[in-house]
This record gives C-alpha cells, structure tokens and sequence, in this order.
C-alpha cells in the first residue's frame, strides 16, 4: 500500500483531501485558541475523525487496487464510528450537561468497534467499484454502526433541541445552540454515504456536507462568539482566501486540461494564467464586499467617534445637553432601538430620566435594584447578549428586561454613580461587539466627568447667586429699614410728641371738625400698620437667603402642622369673624420627613394663611357658605419617598395662566387697600392691625416660601385650582432616609 | 429728680424724635449722634437710660459703647436699637450686658413702657 503504483488520479479525491485538510487545520485552529478548554480539545478531536474519514476515502479513491482501496476503506470507517459519540461529548460540553456514563459507554463501544473494523472484515467485506471509484462493501455489522452512530446522533439533536427551550440568556447562547443545530444537522445530511456502502449507487457527496458544516461553525465564530472565538476577519484572510483560491484554480485546471488534452499542460497554463487574470480583481472585490456586509460589524471609525465625542462633551456644562448629545452620538453609530439616559438627582435621591430615545418614561431604574448593585460593584458594562464574566442570574435578567434594555452602562465618576446609559438592542439585531462594548465604556468615563463637572459648576454658581442675593438683601433691607423707622417715629411724634390730634381735639370745633381729627387719626393709624407690615417684609426678605439653624433630624410632620393651624386659628378668628374649619389628615404609613420643624411650620403657617384669605375672599365677592373649609391632608408616596402635603380650600382659586405666577415675587391677588376698606364697612369690623397685616397681602409670601421649600426642605411646590373652586396647594417633602453611615448634615450649607 | 435718658443714633430725624418724645413725657433727654460723642455726654452727666443704636459712624459701634458704659457704671441701663434680627447679635448684646432690646421699626409706646420698666417705674 506503500508503493506508488498503486495509486492513480483521481479527481473525486481532490475535494475530499481539501474538505478533510480543511477539517482539520480548523480543529487545530479552535485548539489552539484556548488549549485548556476541554470543548476547544473535542472540537478538535470530531474534526480529527472527520478528517480520518475523508482522507482515507480519499486515498481509498485513489487507489488502483482492489486491496489497498480496502485498507484504506477500513480506516475511513474507523475515523467514522469516532465521530458520532465525538459530537455528542461535544455538544453535552457545549450544553453543560452532565451525561458521564452514557459518554463512556459511548467510548468504549466506539472503540469496540473500531477494532472490529479495522481487524476483522465483518464491517468491510469488500470493495466496489462504482463510477467515482473505488467504495466499501459492507457487512451485517453495518447495521450495528448506523445504530450507533445514528443512535448518538439522535440523542445530540434531543440534547440541543431541549436546551434551545430552556435558554433564556445570554441572547448569543440561543443563537449558537441555534446555528450548532443547523451545523451539525447539515453535516449529518453526509450520511448519504452510507448508501453505496450497500449497493446503492449514489454519489457520496458528504464532503460537501462537512464543507458546509464548517461555513456555518465559523460564521457562528464570528457572528456569536462560539466557543468564545472572536474571529475578527482580517484583510490578510481574505487575501488568503485569494491565494488559496487562484493557486487552486491554476493547478486544478491544469490538471485537467492535462488529463482531458494530451500534451495540453502548456495550454492549461495558459487558461488558467489567463482566468486568473482576469478574475482576480473582481473576485477580490467580491469577496471584500461580503466580508464587510456580513461579517464586519464595525461601520465606524473608532477613534473618530469618540474624539468627535470628547469635543463636544468638554464644551457643555449642562447636563441636558450632555445627554442629548450622547443620545445623538449613540443613535448614528451603533443604531441601537432604544436609549436612556438616568442621573442621580441628589435632592430627591433618586435617578431620573433625563432624555430618552423611543424609550418608555414610566421605567424606573429603581425597579432594578440588582442591576444597580451589579453596576456599582464591576464598574463595568452590564450585557444581556454575552457572559462577560459574571452569572446573568435569573433576577438579572428579568430586571433588564423590565428596564427594555440589553445594555446597562455605568457612568461612575469618583466612586459614585452618577448615572446609567441603557441601551435596546441593534436594529440590525446585530450583536453589540467587543469594539462597540469598548468604545462604550470610554464614552462613558468621559461623560461622567463631564456630568460630575457640570454639576459641580451648578451649584458653585447657585452658591454665589444666593450669596448674591443675601448680600443684596440684607443691604436693602436695612437701608429700607431705616426710612421706615423715620417714616413710624414722625408718625409717633405727631401722636405722642407733639400731641397733634389730642390737642386738635381739645379745640371748640364743628362737628365737621370732629369728624375730621377722627379721620386723620384713622389715618395716621393705617400708615402705622403699614409701615409695620413693611417691617415685616424686610424681616422676611432678610431671612431669604440665611439657613435656618439647628441640625437635620428625622420629623414628625404632625406637630409643626398642628402648631401652624393653631396659630393661624389664633391670629385670625379671634376678633368675632366666623371661623373657617380647618381639618388635618395624616396617613397611617407617613414616616418621618427630613425638614427642619421651623421651616415646615413657616411653610404651612403662609399655606393655611394663605387658603384662609382666599375663602375670605369669596365671601367679599358675596359667594362664600357654611361649607367653606380647608382640608389639610398628607400622604406617601412610596416608590419615590416622598412625603407629600397638600393643603385644600374652597376658597376663590387661581386662574389657570397664573398657577405658577403666583410663586413669583411682589404678586398679589388679594387686593388694594380699597378691597379691604369695602371689606371693612361692609363686615364692620374694627381695624385691628394684626387682620390689616393678614388680609392685605404684600405679595411676599408665596415666593419665600417657594424658596423655602424648595432649598431649606429640598422639596417641590405647586399650585392646583380650579377658579371659582377652590385651590390645592402640594408640597413634596423628602421621607427621612438613614444617611450610609448615620451622618446627617447639620443644615449649614 | 426727672430721670435721665440719653438717644445715641446716627439719624438725626430719629434721635432728636425720640428725645424730644421723653423730654415731653417728663424726662431729662439728649440725644448724641456717634460713639464718640456719646461718651463725651456720659462723661459729662450720666444718664439713668441710654437707647443706643448699634450701627454707628465712626472708630465706635453701638457694642463698644455698650462695653464702655457698662464699665463706667453697670446700673446705667441700656436699650439696643437695632434693624439687624439675628440672634447672634441679640446673644452678643446679652453677652456684653444689654438690659433690652429692640427691633426697627420703632413705637414711642413700647419705648415708653421699656424705659419705665427699666427704671423700676410702675406703668
């Protein structure tokens, strides 16, 4: 069998020494991608089997005699029997199931009969010759091999069909197990073979069976990762390729011109110098352009991108701006079908949607708590297509699903994570590639100092504006402060000093006269009150821009409530006015809020002030009735902890385009001193000062307490009314939260 | 003997007000416009009540001359006018002994019934 004159051309075995030699330089390659994995070892050993079977079919082909083709059919068939239980060891390693024994079993019956055929003639009784070539004859022990070999066959196809089931993540592992399916059913179809070997005369056309098993096993390589190879096609494959190619064609067509012209070698020369010729260009670009359509996943230039990024990013200070253009970048280059953008918003301690792409806004990132922790701990990206590392337990997955996202970026600056950047899947449903996963994360460290940035701009800035502001309040003010206690002391000197009106009244007049010094009196009185209420304003003005003082504790929110509706009762109802009913409700699961009781009183103090006037105002307007009252109520919400604190009254409400105008300063609606003079004579009531100050507002009040809320308690404010009706007032309160390590701050800012 | 009562304030409208607003109701009252003439009256004639403004021109503050004039005689009352409401200032009079104190805008009334009050009169 040594001897060369045994052999002659054929050309049947060609393929077959390519598709076999093939076979096994890809066995060789996906061993030595990862020498340790047992997965890379069987990979390799189904293709030293395949590659067994094929050559030796091929050199069986080749052979001229009758005996030596036998021989060679014997160690065909041994390489065969091999390969079966090599798939299914495999696949149950790929799948990650445990089936040891049948394994071994396997094995040992593969070995069993391997020596049968290779010993004795009860598989291979013979050769035959058939229009290909030579081909074995086989033997009642056929049966016993296709049993086996069908047997195991069977049993990988239930193995990977119930997994594809049960797989849920990562999304890359379902498409492998899918196109290992296709793969291997596809090499299976190569059992056609088995009919000659019976007396069937049918081309054995296996190779072309294994040929295409091995297009599919390395596409999955380069589109999932199968076994962890990232093949990444390079320009010099493809002029392999080529070459492979062009010196395949020369020498195949020169043979056969050889073997169809006599004496035609120097003309198959020139046809094939020829072919190639002129073939080369466009098969070069052919071959390109399906590389790059269906293979080549990079469609940008990396570093392009994200310079481009960084440019941009460093010149925004707004956060808003930030994200907006991330969502840009994002959305030309990876294509993916959804993106949002959350920040950690320090006042209200949670993360909020800050711009979204096709993404839905009741998502709260606070509903995946694990994917939060996990982004914290690995700073790293979160992918539900491919195990990076770490387990996609079950809770992991169903998170991400909830948020619609398959990728969870951290945007961490300091130890703190300032944020998260989800993204949907590609609309090419395309997979997100180790380039893309980079060049995410590098965006992403670059966005976080430019967010960290921004925000550390903004509240420097508030800091100086409100120190601004203070200083310019407190020099006002005291100006102001002087020139009413000029105007109040003249006003005193008239009275008390220099008597002016007593003495007019000791005077012999007219009535006329009387009624007169009654009236200045009355008048002198009313500039006192309001010189007084400008005091008063002043005061307030100055405490605008101050902390109020004392530490932060955890508040019951009953009591200053119940302290601001007494001293509204106090202050209002006593001079005889009907009282307003004022109700409170407190839900049960109200916790603690994080405010100071003085600022919480303040607020409600204005509120409750402020729902009292405006039911008073109905009654000027001739509309009001007993059932005018004021309902404060509180409430929890929960999912945002916050506290919220409403004050409703039936009183005249708010027009529509004036609900936020209200917030700002020096707006009033309740009226001229005209207002209150009509309400005065018509309810004939005494002119007290403190009612004067109470019913006339100065239009001070709402905005100090805008302000107050919204910084010394970080809460929110609003109005709601329907005019006519009635208004609500709502204030949002943060629930008091346990600080990491107990520390609360001690309100100086 | 009418008690006497001494205004220290830079505004001149104010001072000779509520000076002449004590002078009517039966006291002895002058009135100074700075720290340094304020010392200068109580060198000269020690008044039973000052009303001292806390802002005041000068090298001297209404503090300083709270200081001062405590040193010289502690039963000299004193009274702090002043626009500023914040208590660190409040706790600082207190500190340097103010017997009152009292906000901007002003009443004669509650000046009134200080000054009696300080001075052990029944209203």
């Amino acid at each position: 069998m040594f001897d060369i004159e045994s052999y002659c051309f054929n050309l049947q075995a060609i393929p077959l020494f390519f598709v076999g030699a093939s076979m096994l330089l890809s066995g060789l390659f996906v061993y030595s991608k990862n020498r340790s994995s047992s997965i890379n070892k069987v990979f390799l050993l189904i293709c030293i089997s395949v590659c067994v079977w094929l050559l030796a079919t091929a050199l069986g082909y080749l052979s001229k005699v009758p005996e030596v083709a036998k021989v060679w059919f014997k160690i065909d068939n041994f390489g065969v029997i091999f390969i079966s239980i090599n798939v299914y060891f495999f696949i149950v390693l790929f799948l990650d199931v445990k089936r040891k024994l049948t394994i071994l079993l396997g094995y040992l019956t593969a070995v069993l009969f391997g020596a049968l055929i290779t010993i004795t003639d009860f598989l291979v009784i013979g050769v035959k010759k058939y229009f290909w070539g030579y081909f074995p004859e086989w033997g009642f022990l056929g049966f016993g091999v296709l049993l086996f070999f069908f047997g195991f066959m069977l049993a990988s196809f239930i193995e990977l069909v119930r997994h594809y089931r049960i797989v849920k993540a990562p999304l890359n592992k379902k498409n492998q197990i899918k196109y290992m399916f296709i793969a291997f059913l596809g090499a299976y179809t190569g059992s056609v073979d088995y009919l000659p070997a019976f007396g069937v005369e049918v081309y054995p056309f296996g190779y072309i069976s294994i040929a295409f098993f091995l297009l599919v096993i390395a596409y999955s390589m380069v589109k999932y990762r199968l076994m962890d190879i990232e093949v990444v096609i390079r320009k010099t494959l493809i002029f392999g390729t080529l070459f492979v190619a062009v010196l395949g064609s020369f020498v195949g067509i020169t043979l056969l011109t050889q073997e169809l012209i006599v004496g035609g070698r120097l003309l198959g020369v020139a046809i094939s110098s020829l072919i190639i010729i002129l073939s080369i260009r466009p098969l070069e670009d052919f071959l390109v352009n399906i590389t790059d359509k269906y293979l080549f996943q990079k469609k940008y230039d990396y570093q392009q991108v994200l310079k481009s990024f960084i440019d941009k990013v460093i010149t925004e200070f707004e956060s808003d701006k930030i994200a907006s253009g991330t969502i840009d970048l994002l959305d030309k280059t990876l294509h993916p079908e959804r993106i949002a953008i959350f920040l950690f918003d320090k006042n209200i301690r949670g993360f909020i949607l800050i711009k979204g792409a096709n993404y839905d806004t009741d998502i709260m990132l606070e509903d995946a708590p694990e994917v939060l922790s996990s982004l914290i701990s690995t700073k790293d990206i979160l992918s539900m297509e491919i195990e990076n590392g770490n387990d996609m337990s079950e809770k992991l997955t169903s998170e991400m699903n909830t948020l619609n996202a398959v990728l969870a970026i951290p945007l961490i600056a300091s130890s703190e994570l300032l944020g998260v950047i989800l993204l949907g899947k590609k609309k090419s449903d395309e997979y997100y590639t180790e380039d893309d996963m980079n060049i995410l994360m590098d965006l992403a460290r670059t966005e976080s100092i430019a967010i960290k940035n921004s925000q550390t701009l903004q509240e420097l800035t508030e800091q100086k504006k409100i120190a601004a502001l203070g200083k310019v309040a407190s020099s006002l003010s005291h100006n102001i402060n002087n020139h009413l206690n000029r105007a109040r002391i003249r006003l005193q000197k008239a009275v008390y000093t220099d008597q002016i009106l007593t003495k007019l009244g000791s005077y012999d007049l007219p009535p006329e006269g009387k009624e007169l010094i009654d009236k200045l009196a009355e008048h002198i009185k009313m500039v006192t009150s309001y010189i007084d209420a400008g005091g008063d304003v002043v005061k307030k003005a100055r405490d605008f821009a101050k902390p109020t003082k004392g530490p932060l504790r955890a508040v019951d929110i009953r009591q200053p409530l119940e302290e601001a509706m007494y001293m509204v009762n106090e202050l209002k109802f006593k001079k005889g006015t009907r009282k307003i009913p004022i109700t409170l409700e407190i839900a049960p699961d109200v916790p603690k809020v994080r405010a100071k009781e003085d600022d919480l009183r303040e607020v409600s103090i204005t509120v409750i002030d402020n729902a009292v006037d405006a039911i008073r105002m109905k009654e000027l307007n001739g509309n009001g009735d007993e059932s005018d009252n004021i309902r404060i109520e509180v409430a929890y919400s929960k999912n945002i902890r916050q506290i919220e604190l409403r004050v409703i009254d039936t009183g005249i409400g708010i027009k529509e385009q004036e609900l936020s105008d209200i917030f700002l300063p020096y707006f009033t609606t309740k009226g001229s001193a005209a207002l209150y003079e009509d309400y005065a004579r018509r309810k004939d009531l005494r002119v007290e000062q403190e009612t004067e100050k109470a019913v006339y507002g100065t239009g001070l009040g709402l905005d100090l307490v805008k302000s107050l809320v919204e910084e010394q308690i970080r809460g929110k404010i609003r109005a709601e009314s329907k005019q006519g009706e009635g208004a609500t007032f709502i204030i949002t309160i943060p629930e008091w939260v346990e600080d990491e390590n107990g520390e609360e701050d001690n309100g100086s800012r | 003997m009418a008690k006497k009562i001494m205004v220290v304030d830079d505004d001149t409208e104010v001072a000779e007000s509520i000076a002449e607003f004590f002078q009517s109701i039966g006291y002895e009252a002058r009135y100074a416009f700075d720290g340094d003439e304020a010392m200068k009256l109580v060198a000269e004639d020690k008044p039973d009540c000052i009303l001292l403004d806390i802002q005041l021109p000068g090298s001297r503050n209404g503090l300083d001359v709270l200081d001062e004039v405590k040193e010289i005689d502690p039963n000299i009352k004193v009274i702090m006018i002043t626009g500023f409401v914040e208590s660190e200032v409040e706790e600082e009079c207190k500190r340097s002994g103010v017997d009152k104190y009292i906000v901007k805008p002003l009443d004669f009334g509650d000046l009134d019934d200080m000054v009696k009050e300080l001075l052990g009169e029944k209203k």
